[in-house]
């Protein structure tokens, strides 16, 4: 953030970091798996005991669960700081915007788990990946529908 | 000559507004009413979700309390997929809200409120502020900065996020606690309650004697009021029943479950917010300053006033000093402020309660949920009044329709009455100084809006 400002004050633009959130997450990824669905988050992911180090859970989406991690941005916890939600136990959803310049994070996503060989219809919708991003000239009115 | 005054923006408040006061030929009030032109959307934009997602979106409502909308969103998930959280899992909800009041209370009276009595209503606009504060007690106003970011700094380091929480989850909360989380944060909520003794001591002694005049007079109406308390009839911020009392005293409990049947929602053309009102009371809908209909104040005052104790033991000796001096209920608007800080103390005490069991320690935190179709009203007491989120999902667990009432909206038809009052009692002639239309807007502030 101060180094941000620093850059507004000096008239440049705020170097971002170029890394995913994953590139800085401590859980532990295994590499592709079996995983065909992802499941909702309505339950616990694994993990040991309540003081067990986030660098010994597996990475949510390992463990079944979406999460916006590789097309986000990183650095929302600060610098060298594990990415604020994964350090409550709870997946990534975005809000650090794409990872690449005027990246798509729901286009991105869909594209991750397809090509992982993971159903992308095991979702239960997939318009909110779109949260944080990917409003910009999208915004116009709802279309009516014609009375039959 | 008839004509219009304008204060735009109200400053010093959380959200958005302005002030609109009419002024007849004789130059005396003939209306005055608060403009909210903010539409926020929510309700719509959560349809078609999964119930699961939407706490974390709705904390996105507001940045100052975004704790009160994700947990009153995910006990309204709860009760659509009929899942109850195991104790730990509330204590730790719980525990997250009660010093997220903490943290708001410290923030509205110094930051917010403090500079009308400190400072002055008449002194000017440039040092009337919290710098102006700061300026003429630097040591008080580095101590409040440091508490505020220490209640802030719990929240951040234990549950990941201050403000846009994620942790509260449906089913319960994502991250068990430590023994060493419980020990840390039980020292420094220790520090917290010196702290808003010392707050409570200070207004008491320093800040509300030269207003006494004005707390009896300034924005005074006459109204019910709604809280939330337990079974014993303690208030309680997290869970428990409705309590809508009527300007008489005379109270009805009800389950939040069953909002619909005590209160209506009211549209004026002049304003975004809808203004909500007591239908149980078959009385109709008036912001009459002389003769209101089903109009009920919540937030603060509110909560003091409607229950019958306090449930822990300073917050309840100031509860009965208040009592002693101010009745029950207390209708004067400006005793907002000091409604706020017994409730502060109260908020540490509690949290303090919660962590000397060492139950809030057990790895049970959540219950797995499925998806289904159902119906929930998800409740807390906000600091600025009773939350209520109310979903109603698909077979899939989606969102098909949401109503939210948020604390302030229930205030709004009072604030407008306050106003009236105020601008009434201060404007004659047509003769209007800064002074005064700072009092005016001392009559919104005292709610938190």
């Amino acid at each position: 953030m101060f180094a941000a400002l620093t850059a507004a004050v000096e008239g440049e633009a705020p170097e971002l970091p170029g890394k995913s959130v994953c590139d800085t997450c401590p859980t532990i990824r295994e590499g592709k798996g079996q995983l065909k669905a992802l499941r909702r988050f309505l339950q616990s992911p694994h993990y040991g005991a309540p003081d067990e180090p986030l660098d010994k859970m597996r990475c949510f989406l390992e463990q079944g669960f979406l999460c916006m991690g590789p097309v986000t941005r990183a650095g929302c916890g600060g610098s060298q700081i594990t990415p604020r939600c994964i350090s409550a136990r709870v997946p990534c959803r975005g809000c650090y915007g794409p990872v690449v310049h005027e990246g798509n994070q729901m286009v991105d996503m869909l594209n991750a788990l397809a090509s992982n060989g993971i159903d992308v219809h095991s979702l239960p919708e997939h318009v909110s990946l779109l949260r944080f991003s990917g409003a910009h000239r999208r915004l116009r009115p709802k279309r009516q529908r014609k009375e039959a | 000559m008839a004509r219009e005054i304008h204060i735009q923006p109200i400053t010093r408040i959380e959200g958005h507004a302005s002030i609109q006061i009419q002024l007849d030929d004789a130059g005396e009030v003939r209306d005055a009413r608060v403009n909210i032109m903010s539409l926020r959307g929510f309700e719509k934009f959560v349809e078609g979700k999964p119930a699961e997602e939407v706490p974390r979106i709705v904390s996105r409502i507001c940045g100052i309390c975004p704790w009160m909308h994700h947990l009153a969103s995910n006990k309204a998930v709860d009760r659509c997929f009929g899942v109850t959280p195991p104790p730990a899992g509330q204590m730790l909800r719980e525990l997250m809200q009660t010093i997220a009041h903490a943290e708001d209370k410290l923030l509205h009276f110094f930051f917010l409120a403090a500079a009308d009595f400190v400072i002055g209503p008449d002194a000017d606009y440039a040092v009337r502020n919290v710098i102006g504060i700061a300026k003429a007690n630097p040591e008080l106003a580095q101590k409040v900065v440091q508490m505020r970011y220490k209640a802030k700094m719990i929240l951040e380091k234990f549950a990941g996020k201050a403000i846009h929480p994620v942790a509260g989850v449906v089913g319960g909360f994502a991250k068990p606690m430590t023994e060493a989380d419980r020990q840390d944060i039980l020292a420094q909520m220790r520090e917290l309650l010196d702290f808003a003794l010392f707050t409570l001591e200070f207004a008491k002694e320093k800040v509300f004697p030269p207003y006494l005049d004005a707390i009896q007079t300034l924005g005074v109406i006459r109204t019910g009021f709604m809280g939330t308390v337990d079974d014993d009839g303690a208030l309680n911020l997290y869970d428990g029943k409705i309590r809508l009392m009527k300007p008489d005293g005379s109270c009805t409990d009800f389950d939040a479950q069953d909002y619909k049947d005590y209160l209506s929602e009211h549209v004026e053309s002049h304003s975004y917010a809808k203004m909500p009102y007591a239908k149980a009371w078959n009385e109709g809908f008036s912001l009459d300053l002389d003769d209101p209909k089903g109009i009920y104040r919540v937030n603060t005052l509110a909560r003091i006033n409607v229950a019958d104790k306090m449930a822990t033991p300073r917050a309840q000796a100031e509860l009965e000093e208040f009592r002693e001096r101010f009745g029950r209920p207390a209708q004067a608007t400006l005793l907002y402020h000091w409604a706020r800080l017994i409730e502060e103390v109260y908020t540490c005490e509690h949290a303090i309660e919660l962590l000397e069991d060492p139950e809030i320690c057990s790895p049970q935190i959540r219950t797995t949920a499925e998806p289904k179709a159902g119906r929930g009203v998800g409740c807390v007491e906000a600091p600025r009044g009773t939350l209520i989120h109310d979903y109603s999902t698909d077979d899939e667990g989606c969102i098909t329709r949401a109503n939210l009432i948020v604390g302030t909206t229930h205030n709004i038809g009072p604030i407008n009455m306050s106003v009236k009052q105020a601008a009434q009692s201060l404007i004659h002639d047509g003769k209007v100084d800064e002074g005064m239309l700072n009092r005016i807007e001392m009559a919104v502030r005292a709610y938190d809006p």
